[in-house]
């Protein structure tokens, strides 16, 4: 039905058909393993973690010391991405910033599903008032541009990484919101609902263990897209100055710092908007992937 | 129809309250006072601090402050600025010219690429045209905003001369920003009408009509678009109210004027009746826009009825 | 069926349209324009906005740039404690410093036709001590302002209830400028917002919040100061002040010609843009108090004077001059720039940077070296709350570079970067250690009050929250004496005390930096370099 279209606004996930014969899980492998977009977001964001996971191996310097004489040298040997204005070692910072930035975009998109899910999943199942006013909660939080909602929440909260990453996660939220609801509204008309409402199980046990599968796929392609968007306005907020505090070397706030260098040592800002375009586009090219796996209808 | 539309109109009223009331209290718990943050770092007696605390009128209690302020809605008074005494309705009239040229520029923009990219990624499917359009709208996303706009200024504007850099009115300034903030936009809307394209072509009669011959393609053509533009509605839609108050750091970058730049220096100083006139004016522009997509999508797909 | 097709038509038509728009209009490039500006307008690309166009409530340097052309002041200040006349052809000041007469020009209009005389002045200077006004920086720059006398047609005496020293220093300033009474009148509140009417070479035609103010030639200006040599109008039609906040695009203005001149000329585009051949960077020394350290008294672990010493020689000045700043900006000594009235040379060889005797002061006043290289005084962790505002940017990378230098002494510096009312919370409820400091201004005794008077402090601008007895006298005396000899002693000694008394850091005095094209000619600064002014400037072609 495409309905659903109009209700889940933000994402066109379809609404899941019932179990298949065959193993679903292996067959959304199988999908995935053909698109050659996909697999090539999945190895380029396999490398990212490694390299994040592994980066006091990979590189002889410190992120944090500070060694003035090198001072805003251009990419050469013994610095492979040059120096900042401190004489950091950039691509020291940059694999650092790895760990941070990755973090951070799994922790914003994890709250969001925190916040988002139940709402959607209450609303849904519930219909009437509860989703009427869980709904009117969400288009409140639409009304406003999420850079704003995370603006008011950083200045009620204080600038920091955690704040930064509940501010993004919290502004994110009402997206997962409407499409686990639209989701669920599809879910709650199929036989085996009813079958199970009949046979006498609580709602909550329906919620849980018949509905809630149903809304996986969507929010895997909507966390995965979400990651990527959470990297980016973590960016943006470092612009704004109300991101994480210094001298840690978040890709974003490398990027803002590096900004007013252009002119001098273009490699401040070349490399590390390079490596968040990588990973972000590596993220989105998997969360596409994951969605036409995922998707039965996109057979043709 | 017009009942739907009066009813909604309505509907709208104690949603704008709701919203104004929320700003108003968040605005509340965030840290600073503004006479202080008026003062900054200038010397001020205690006395004057007083004084200019009771001009501001935060000596009143909180209840009143807010329903001063509704009071005096209905005269079309948002009352004035408490940081620089301009009234607010002013400040929003000066900025939103600015601010509704940029977003209808970016729109336009998102639409074309979105539109196009997508089109082309959904026809060509599996092919290296796909994957290759795809990869150029997702790169919208997977920029910073602040980066793309320095990086067209440092190239089109500086090194190719092409376009001004800063600057309000005249079609020529608008280039570079509408083209940040919609190539960014654009990238949601390919991927939503590539699976609606998609989804069309995938129906089964598609493959009877196109087992009977040339007249398919308008048939054809006539749904994917269709669809296409039903996706278009839905996300520029959500989008647009975004792009007109949220696009501060590329009226910041770009030297534009506009609602989103007041409004985050309208939060930073705690300026009550300028962040809540913004916010009134931005759930206004929301649920009209919600409206004529509603609206759309009935004119557009005869199945869905007004409730 | 129709539908579809309209709608496609449509489409097909916008795009077309759209790109016939775009096709012809291509070869209509910017530069053009530019040039044909060139001739009668120039264009100034300011580095922020402002809260008010009225330069009597702001505080923004900024306004008073733009204040400047389109109001007089009474003198105009032609070094430290030197002054020229301007709407004033002459002034006599009492020995006391409290009342300073003024005899006017003859000759001056406002810019809505009424004459200027003593009344005028009475007006603006009573309007700036009114509370309605919200006034800020004149306010403090009209100090202990009593009242002005009407003498006669030409004549004012203003009069002050304590001793006024620096009273020709504000009056100097655009800040000061005299505002047409019967303008005032007529708008009331919207002065100052809509309309602002003075004296000067150009006129308001028109601001757009955010976006740009544009002055205009006064065609009736013919009062132009002695010092500037010129008579007559001002040759420049117009002037557009354009805000454009992001560095990087500011300079890419003035080098594509949208802007001919620019302010706040970032220093990583100092060398490129001091060898141009195209453009002129001008660098003038700031007067006031350049960029500084307040440490905190009021709050451990800065409450100890070790720790203030300590902290003084572990912070290597020329490292962050070379470093942050490139050497543009030059290592600080005093609470005064070197070119203030009264600037102590000696300060400068005061404190050498010497970690070993920062290193020892700690170990003498019980901190001990930890195992993780913090010091540690008992439970109690050498670790300094940092608050600073998130932009510029500069200054975080300072802000680096101190904690840097404080950790090789075992002091652990934390940085708290906060939006701008966060910050001003923080700091004026002392919850902060250190803090940054940079003023312009061009009177010592000023600079010195706001920095270490008692009664700026707890919450105030003294956010060292230092109160002592001695230094207060000091500063009183300097705003009391009008005689230079020992007016100058009295600078000296505050600022040795200063020093003494470990109050503050003074880490890199800044030059101002503007930048222009070549064939802008006859910009004159003054001395402060703060107000650069387009009286007598021409742009060759």
């Amino acid at each position: 039905m495409r309905t659903s279209i109009h209700a889940s606004a933000s994402s066109e996930a379809p609404a899941a058909a019932p179990a298949l014969p065959r193993s679903p899980s292996r067959q959304v492998v199988r999908r995935l393993r053909r698109s050659r977009s996909a697999m090539l977001g999945g190895v380029i964001l396999l490398t990212l973690v490694v390299a994040a996971v592994a980066a006091p191996l990979l590189t002889p310097y410190e992120p944090l010391v500070m060694n003035p004489v090198e001072r805003l040298q251009p990419p050469n040997a013994r610095h492979w991405f040059g120096t900042d204005v401190f004489g950091r070692d950039l691509f020291t910072r940059m694999l650092f910033g790895a760990r941070i930035s990755l973090q951070t975009g799994l922790i914003s998109v994890s709250i969001a599903l925190l916040v988002g899910v139940p709402m959607g999943l209450l609303a849904g199942f519930y219909g009437g008032l509860t989703d009427r006013s869980l709904m009117r909660l969400v288009d409140l939080m639409l009304t406003f541009p999420g850079i704003l909602l995370a603006l008011v929440i950083i200045a009620v909260l204080g600038p920091n990484l955690l704040n930064a990453m509940l501010a993004v996660g919290v502004s994110a939220s009402p997206a997962f919101a409407r499409v686990v609801r639209a989701t669920v509204l599809t879910s709650k008309e199929q036989a085996y609902v009813e079958a199970a409402r009949v046979v006498g199980c609580s709602n909550a046990r329906i919620m849980l263990r018949h509905i809630l599968p149903n809304t996986v796929a969507p929010i895997i392609v909507l966390g995965t897209l979400g990651v990527a968007g959470a990297i980016i306005a973590a960016a943006a907020l470092s612009y704004l100055g109300l991101g994480i505090q210094p001298p840690t070397p978040e890709w974003g706030a490398l990027l803002s710092e590096g900004r007013n260098y252009l002119r001098v040592a273009w490699w401040l800002t070349t490399f590390p908007g390079l490596a968040i375009m990588t990973a972000v586009l590596a993220i989105n090219l998997l969360g596409d992937g994951l969605r036409d796996a995922l998707d039965p209808r996109l057979q043709s | 129809m017009v009942q739907f539309v009066l009813r909604r109109l309505l509907l709208a009223v104690p949603t704008m309250l709701a919203a104004s009331v929320v700003v108003f209290l968040m605005l509340h718990l965030v840290p600073g006072d503004p006479a202080i943050i008026f003062f900054g770092d200038q010397p001020v007696t205690p006395e004057r601090l007083e004084l200019v605390r009771r001009q501001m009128g935060l000596h009143r209690p909180l209840a009143v402050q807010y329903l001063d302020f509704i009071r005096g809605i209905p005269r079309g008074d948002l009352g004035r600025s408490i940081h620089n005494r301009t009234p607010v309705l002013e400040e929003l009239v000066t900025r939103v010219p600015s601010s509704a040229q940029l977003a209808l520029a970016a729109f336009l923009v998102a639409v074309a690429l979105g539109l196009g990219l997508g089109l082309v990624s959904a026809l060509s499917r599996g092919k290296w045209i796909d994957s290759g359009a795809m990869l150029v709208a997702l790169s919208g996303v997977s920029m910073p905003i602040f980066w793309l706009a320095s990086m067209l200024i440092f190239v089109f504007s500086l090194k190719l001369g092409w376009f001004p850099a800063t600057g309000f009115g005249g079609w020529n300034r608008l280039v570079l920003p509408a083209v940040a903030l919609g190539f960014i936009s654009s990238a949601t809307l390919a991927r939503l009408v590539r699976s609606s394209v998609l989804e069309v072509l995938g129906q089964p009669f598609v493959t009877t009509a196109r087992s009977k011959g040339l007249r398919e393609a308008v048939v054809i053509s006539r749904h994917v678009l269709k669809n296409a533009f039903i996706a278009v509605i839905t996300v520029m839609g959500l989008q647009f109210g975004t792009l007109l108050s949220g696009a501060v750091i590329t009226e910041t970058v770009f030297a534009r004027p506009g609602v989103g730049k007041m409004l985050v220096d309208a939060i930073s100083n705690k300026d009550f009746p300028l962040v809540q006139g913004a916010v009134l004016f931005i759930a206004l522009v929301y649920i009209v826009i919600n409206l004529l997509v509603d609206l759309s999508y009935a004119y557009l797909d005869p199945r869905i009825r007004f409730e | 069926m129709d539908r579809m097709r309209r709608r496609e038509f449509l489409k097909r038509v916008g795009i077309g349209a759209g790109a016939a728009m775009t096709a012809s209009a291509w070869p209509r490039l910017l530069l053009p324009a530019a040039q044909a500006q060139a001739v009668s307008t120039l264009t100034y690309g300011m580095a922020g906005g402002f809260d008010t166009l009225d330069v009597t409530a702001t505080t923004f340097t900024r306004v008073g740039r733009i204040a400047l052309h389109i109001v007089d002041p009474l003198v105009w200040s032609t070094g430290a404690g030197q002054y020229a006349p301007g709407l004033a052809r002459s002034w006599t000041v009492s020995p006391d410093a409290t009342v300073y007469t003024f005899r006017l020009r003859d000759d001056v209009k406002f810019h809505d036709g009424t004459p200027l005389t003593a009344e005028a002045v009475k007006v603006t200077f009573d309007r700036i001590v009114d509370p309605a006004t919200r006034a800020q920086t004149a306010f403090s720059f009209i100090g202990p302002y009593d009242r002005s006398e009407v003498v006669d047609r030409y004549t004012v005496r203003v009069r002050f209830k304590t001793p006024h020293a620096s009273f020709l220093n504000g009056a100097s300033s655009p800040y000061l400028g005299i505002i047409s009474p019967a303008a005032l009148q007529k708008y009331g509140q919207d002065f100052g917002r809509l309309v602002f009417v003075g004296t000067g070479p150009y006129m308001l035609q028109s601001y757009r919040t955010d976006a740009e103010v544009r002055l205009i030639r006064n065609p009736n200006y013919a009062w132009g100061a002695p010092i500037f040599n010129h008579a007559g109008l001002a040759y420049l039609q117009s002037i557009v002040y354009r805000i454009v906040p992001e560095e990087a695009t500011r300079v890419a203005t003035l080098e594509t010609g949208e802007t001919l001149f620019i302010e706040d000329v970032p220093v990583t585009d100092y060398a490129r843009l001091k060898a141009s051949r195209e453009k002129v960077l001008l660098e003038i020394r700031q007067a006031g108090s350049g960029w500084s350290l307040m440490m905190n008294q009021g709050r451990a672990p800065t409450n100890e004077v070790a720790v203030r010493r300590a902290l003084m020689h572990a912070v290597d000045k020329a490292g962050l001059v070379r470093t942050v700043w490139n050497n543009v900006y030059k290592a600080g000594c005093s609470p005064l720039t070197p070119n203030m009235f009264g600037f102590d040379e000696e300060t400068c060889r005061k404190v050498p940077y010497n970690l070993d005797q920062a290193r020892r002061i700690l170990e003498e006043a019980g901190w001990r070296v930890g195992p993780d290289g913090i010091r540690v005084k008992g439970n109690e962790r050498l670790r300094l709350e940092f608050f600073l505002q998130a932009t510029p940017q500069k200054n975080i990378e300072m802000a680096s570079f101190v904690q840097a230098n404080a950790k090789q002494v075992g002091i652990d510096v934390n940085l708290n970067v906060s939006a701008r009312a966060a910050y001003l919370d923080a700091v004026r409820q002392g919850r902060h250690n250190i803090q940054f400091w940079w003023d312009t201004g061009t009177d010592p005794g000023q600079m010195l009050r706001i920095l270490f008077h008692s009664r700026n402090a707890g919450g105030g601008t003294n956010r060292n929250n230092y109160r002592n007895a001695d230094m207060d006298r000091l500063i009183e005396q300097i705003d009391a004496t009008a005689d230079p000899t020992r007016r100058k002693e009295l600078v000296v000694r505050a600022q040795q005390k200063a020093i003494d008394d470990a109050v503050m850091i003074y880490l890199a005095d800044p030059p101002s930096l503007y930048a222009h094209d070549r064939s802008v000619t006859g910009v004159w600064v003054d001395w402060g370099g703060n107000y650069p002014y387009f009286f007598n400037t021409r742009v060759q072609r």
